[in-house]
């Protein structure tokens, strides 16, 4: 492998990881905040969240630019205010697949956390459990392989992701040019024919991998918290 | 201890409670779907009655009128529920402290020597049997230091021996430990083992709340009662052991002044001599007469005075005192035949086999 395919194996797995870092918490609460609780607007909360889903990538991708671009009203705060540019750098990237994401995130999580017994969640707080312990000590543990099952797929998602980051974070080699972008370039590059392939095995086998990992860990989980056989 | 007064409507489901009880157990009777469990769910404050009050050792939990609704996790009511909603992600000793404050290690020790609890600790919840869950459920309920302990229908999941194992763990949680219960169950027969104080309540109406003895009187609850497990439960001690006859002697209730009075015969009972025994007699089962009777085959011919009667509909219920008190129910033709009054001396004749071992009391 060139170090250029290294570079696109690598920042997609830095993108893909910092990806999940950042919706993980919001993720969860959304996830929480949909199963559990009742509130004006619920619906539109939830449609926005899996707009992501049903948006042509680039349109995600055009929306971040045009807000976090240096230009956009955030974007341009943050320049102004800490110097600190997100469009076309990996931080872009990593945004722009958790944005992509999210939505799958949060319902696997929220499936998950729906389908824990609400019962239990009463006993707890007979015992004397606020609303967070409960959450804590209950609806997440025991939701916790669906939560699992969310994160790798949304991490899967933020290995292919393309249509989103190439907008918002271009396709710059050893900055922006992931694991997808890469493939890409060697498709449209006369005898990129090698290294594309080589990439597109490389890609097959990670999203795989993580794919049987998250099988097997959350029946492990499942087992630990007494929920399968 | 415990008064409320509740109002709630659901869809075509209202509840009109009201209770008041001092009670060390209140035994809350009903046929299914009388709202036991949402008058349940009312007290924890895992619902929310539309108007009312309710209050425990004079503290108010919820007044719709002065705005006051304590959240469930601030109101230390305990709750014991039919399935035993025990945390399968928690161990055993995870599930019972899990409400624990932290203070108290004296209080884990004695909770668990009091539920037999020792040898499940370290156990996990799918490998219990329903009898031990509902230990734990009820050792967990405890152990969070509960002002109130509610118990919803414990036993409704349990077969007649595991019913048989719990009940004595009940009685020491009332005898040993200074937590009122309102124990909710449609088996009138194990309430009684807890409890004579009721509060029977049919299609969401408190129909009356009071001792046993004195309501069932009424033909509003002997209405509710007759047809759905109408029972007297008596304790009694083991006296002697007739294996070749079938049979077991007991004597009935506290101190007897007359030796023949208040002893039985009934089938012959695994407990052992001296023990204390719950039995019950159905009231339908015992027949009064005035002279001893020669040559029936009734064993047991039991010496007692009429306490007090009322006339119903279709019958008439005698409370007979044979050392403790036993309802009877005859027809309102024989009643008038014997001139059955209070202060008449009288026979119960019992069948043994009608009278029934429950368990023993320990």
């Amino acid at each position: 492998m060139t170090s250029a395919e290294w570079s696109a194996l690598s920042l997609s797995l830095q993108t893909a990881l910092w990806s999940m870092l950042i919706m993980l918490l919001p993720g969860i609460a959304c996830a929480a905040l949909l199963a559990r609780k009742q509130f004006p607007g619920k619906a539109l909360v939830d449609a926005m969240v899996h707009l992501p889903l049903v948006l042509p990538p680039v349109v995600v991708g055009y929306v971040l630019l045009l807000s976090l671009g240096r230009h956009g009203w955030l974007g341009g705060f943050l320049y102004r205010a800490w110097g600190i540019e997100v469009a076309f750098t990996w931080k872009a990237a990593a945004i722009a697949s958790a944005v992509m994401g999210f939505p799958l995130l949060v319902r696997a999580a929220r499936l998950a956390m729906e389908l824990v017994d609400h019962r239990l969640e009463q006993a707890a707080r007979t015992l004397g459990a606020g609303p967070w312990r409960v959450f804590l000590t209950i609806t997440l543990p025991l939701a916790l392989p669906g939560v699992l099952t969310g994160m790798v797929l949304a991490f899967a998602r933020s290995l292919g992701e393309f249509g989103a980051t190439i907008t918002f974070a271009g396709n710059i080699e050893g900055m922006t040019r992931t694991l997808p972008s890469a493939i890409y370039t060697y498709t449209q590059t006369p005898g990129g024919d090698g290294p594309a392939l080589r990439l597109v095995g490389i890609s097959i086998g990670i999203s795989f991998a993580a794919l049987v990992a998250s099988e097997l860990s959350a029946r492990w989980l499942a087992r630990r918290i007494g929920l399968g056989s | 201890m415990i008064s409320a007064s509740v109002q709630l409507a659901r869809g075509t489901f209202t509840l009109d409670v009201r209770l008041e009880s001092t009670a060390p157990v209140l035994g809350v009777f009903g046929p299914s779907g009388a709202g036991k469990t949402t008058l349940i769910n009312l007290i924890a404050g895992l619902a929310r009655p539309d108007r009312g009050s309710i209050a425990l050792r004079e503290q108010p939990l919820f007044d719709d009128v002065r705005n006051i609704d304590v959240p469930t996790h601030r109101r230390r009511i305990g709750v014991v529920f039919q399935e035993h909603r025990l945390f399968p992600h928690y161990s055993v000793k995870g599930n019972l402290l899990y409400g624990a404050d932290g203070h108290g290690r004296e209080e884990f020790s004695r909770i668990v020597a009091l539920l037999e609890l020792a040898p499940l600790l370290d156990r996990r919840i799918n490998d219990l049997s329903g009898g031990e869950r509902q230990r734990i459920a009820l050792g967990r309920a405890l152990l969070s230091r509960p002002r109130l302990l509610l118990l919803d229908e414990p036993l409704a999941s349990l077969d007649l021996r595991l019913r048989r194992q719990i009940i004595p763990h009940l009685r020491r949680v009332r005898d040993e430990l200074n937590v009122p219960i309102v124990y909710v169950s449609h088996d009138l027969t194990e309430i009684l083992q807890l409890t004579d104080q009721l509060l029977i309540i049919e299609r969401g109406r408190s129909v009356a709340c009071g001792r046993y003895g004195d309501i069932v009187h009424t033909d509003a609850v002997l209405a509710v009662v007759h047809d759905r497990g109408m029972n007297n439960v008596l304790t009694a001690r083991v006296l002697e052991h007739h294996a070749e006859d079938g049979v077991t002697l007991l004597e009935v209730g506290p101190g007897q002044q007359e030796g023949a009075a208040g002893r039985l015969f009934a089938p012959l009972c695994p407990a052992v001599v001296g023990a204390a025994v719950s039995i019950s007699i159905r009231p339908w089962d015992i027949a009064l007469a005035a002279a001893p009777v020669s040559g029936v085959s009734i064993l047991n011919q039991v010496r007692g005075t009429v306490m007090r009667c009322s006339a119903h509909e279709r019958r008439m219920l005698v409370d007979v005192d044979i050392g403790a008190p036993l309802i009877v129910e005859i027809s309102r033709r024989s009643a008038a035949a014997l001139h059955i009054e209070p202060g008449t001396p009288i026979l119960c004749l019992v069948k043994s086999h009608s009278v029934q071992y429950l368990g023993d009391r320990v």
